[in-house]
């Protein structure tokens, strides 16, 4: 009877922590601290204060992918972040061949800063991207040709894409910010 | 400082695009010249008149982008030519020391200040260079870089008015075979020609023609049977596209869909009106017709495409067929078409 009531008290818990990290897809909310766009996956340190995946073990293949159940909450990353995840991907492989444990960590600690640079520059561009369109759908004066072959929501894009401040205040009248 | 503001305020300086001749002006430079043209696209000529005259008509536009030409510019040395790592103010720097030799200066009259990469914004977007301007550079380092500055060699002068010289000639071959050998002193080369030769219709081993990179992608990729404006066709493309497409600018795509849809009985691609009639790039809506399908399959002949003037050459000349040789995916040689 009390070897029942410990396997009832087991089943119970196991229960109760699956119900806890399984997220409906209705109780998503708005990620309103990524900024523009800022939606995807987080790679937070991988494997830094993890104990899987020591020395010639295979790091996880996704920063948060520790075999758990896709997240619904969680959009599917741009191309653009996809390319950062990949080389996030290849950067955190090669440390988990670091035999130091030290070495390793700092060696995932910039695999992940190098990450948050490429989608912070990827975030970046595609509201660039937006903006520019929304210029365009302006008409003109937005849309004159500046010089050759551009346009000044051309031109806005540029500076936008080179996080440069903007060569003509108009830009600002152009839907860009 | 005293000695930098002097120096900007004295002789010609020669910028290559807007934001860098107004950035000059308010250094204190009072002699600027701008020659904002992107000359990777579109026809070059030796002559100046004729280049001029020409450049216009492919604009079609008489906004004076570009002054380089022009009978009133006082060329008083020294000439100071600000140039970053763009690859289209690497061909203006070529041309304007060509001028500058065609109007007697010697090359130590002419300082040229060749500017890195600038650093910030994000380099998958524009990996070629293209969006880089001067203006880009605080002051600073603009004065800092003045200060330093010191005529090229004679040799190397010499093979920058060369360099225009094979980019104007009608065969583009020399050009293009210096630009695979290489040329000490000019690292742009093969991306330039990378860049110009992606414009010009393409032979496989098997001896089969296909259109050129760019119209390949314009017409299998980013056009469809649906509808779209120029401003969908330019954004959100593959990587390949928005390399070529961060150098050419948003125009030339507008551009090059009004030559398709001009080009042939029916034309390969089709053209409705669309909500701004004044705007390039939403003045019109275009979709794939049925000879664009039928293109997706293959060129038959150069004439299939519109011809495309590109520096001193004509793509998809029929009298002049120049095609990039293509074997394994890699471009092998550049010549005329001889099936």
């Amino acid at each position: 009877m009390r070897r029942f009531f410990c396997w009832i008290s087991a089943l119970a818990l196991v229960v109760l922590a699956t119900s806890c990290t399984t997220v409906d897809p209705s109780e998503c909310f708005p990620n309103t601290s990524g900024g523009f766009g800022g939606s995807t996956e987080l790679p937070i340190a991988a494997g830094v204060g993890a104990t899987t995946g020591g020395f010639g073990a295979p790091p996880p293949r996704r920063p948060l992918d520790y075999g758990d159940p896709p997240n619904p909450c969680i959009m599917p990353p741009t191309p653009c972040i996809g390319k950062c995840l990949d080389a996030y991907e290849g950067a955190a492989g090669q440390c988990g061949f670091i035999a130091s444990e030290v070495q390793r960590r700092a060696c995932q600690d910039a695999a992940h800063a190098n990450y948050k640079i490429c989608e912070a520059a990827c975030i970046a561009s595609g509201r660039c991207l937006d903006m520019f369109v929304a210029c365009q759908d302006k008409g003109l004066p937005c849309t004159r040709v500046i010089e050759g072959s551009l346009t000044l929501c051309g031109v806005c894009r540029r500076d936008c894409q080179n996080n440069q401040p903007y060569t003509f205040s108009e830009c600002y009248k152009c839907a860009f910010k | 400082m005293t000695t930098n503001a002097l120096s900007i305020r004295s002789g010609t300086h020669v910028a290559f695009d807007t934001p860098t001749a107004e950035r000059l002006v308010k250094l204190g430079a009072s002699n600027v010249v701008r020659a904002a043209d992107n000359l990777l696209l579109g026809p070059s000529r030796r002559d100046a008149q004729a280049h001029a005259r020409l450049r216009s008509a492919w604009w079609k536009s008489t906004e004076e982008w570009d002054r380089l030409y022009a009978p009133d510019v006082r060329w008083e040395p020294p000439v100071v030519v600000w140039v970053s790592a763009s690859l289209a103010e690497h061909v203006n720097l070529w041309r304007t020391c060509s001028l500058l030799r065609d109007v007697g200066l010697s090359h130590r009259d002419v300082l040229i200040l060749d500017l890195d990469r600038a650093p910030g914004g994000d380099p998958d977007h524009d990996p070629l260079g293209c969006s880089q301007t001067v203006a880009y550079r605080p002051d600073e380092v603009l004065l800092a870089r003045l200060a330093e500055a010191r005529p090229w060699p004679r040799a190397r002068y010499n093979h920058a008015v060369n360099l225009w010289l094979r980019y104007v000639d009608p065969d583009l071959s020399g050009f293009a075979r210096t630009c695979v050998r290489g040329l000490a002193g000019f690292p742009e080369l093969a991306t330039v020609w990378s860049l110009v030769s992606s414009f010009f219709p393409r032979r496989t081993r098997d001896g089969a023609l296909h259109l050129s990179r760019f119209d390949e992608l314009l017409m299998m990729n980013r056009l469809s049977t649906d509808w779209r404006t120029p401003v969908d066709v330019y954004v959100r493309g593959p990587d390949a596209w928005e390399q070529l497409v961060c150098c050419t600018g948003d125009i030339f795509v507008s551009m090059r869909l009004e030559q398709w849809a001009s080009h042939g009985t029916p034309p390969a691609v089709e053209r409705s009106p669309w909500r701004q009639p004044n705007n390039p790039m939403m003045a019109f809506v275009y979709r794939l017709g049925a000879r664009g399908l039928a293109l997706q399959a293959g060129v038959a002949t150069l004439a299939d495409a519109p011809p495309l003037p590109m520096a001193g050459a004509l793509a998809y000349d029929p009298l002049a067929p120049w095609v990039v040789i293509e074997e394994q995916g890699g471009r092998a040689g550049f010549r005329l078409n001889h099936p």
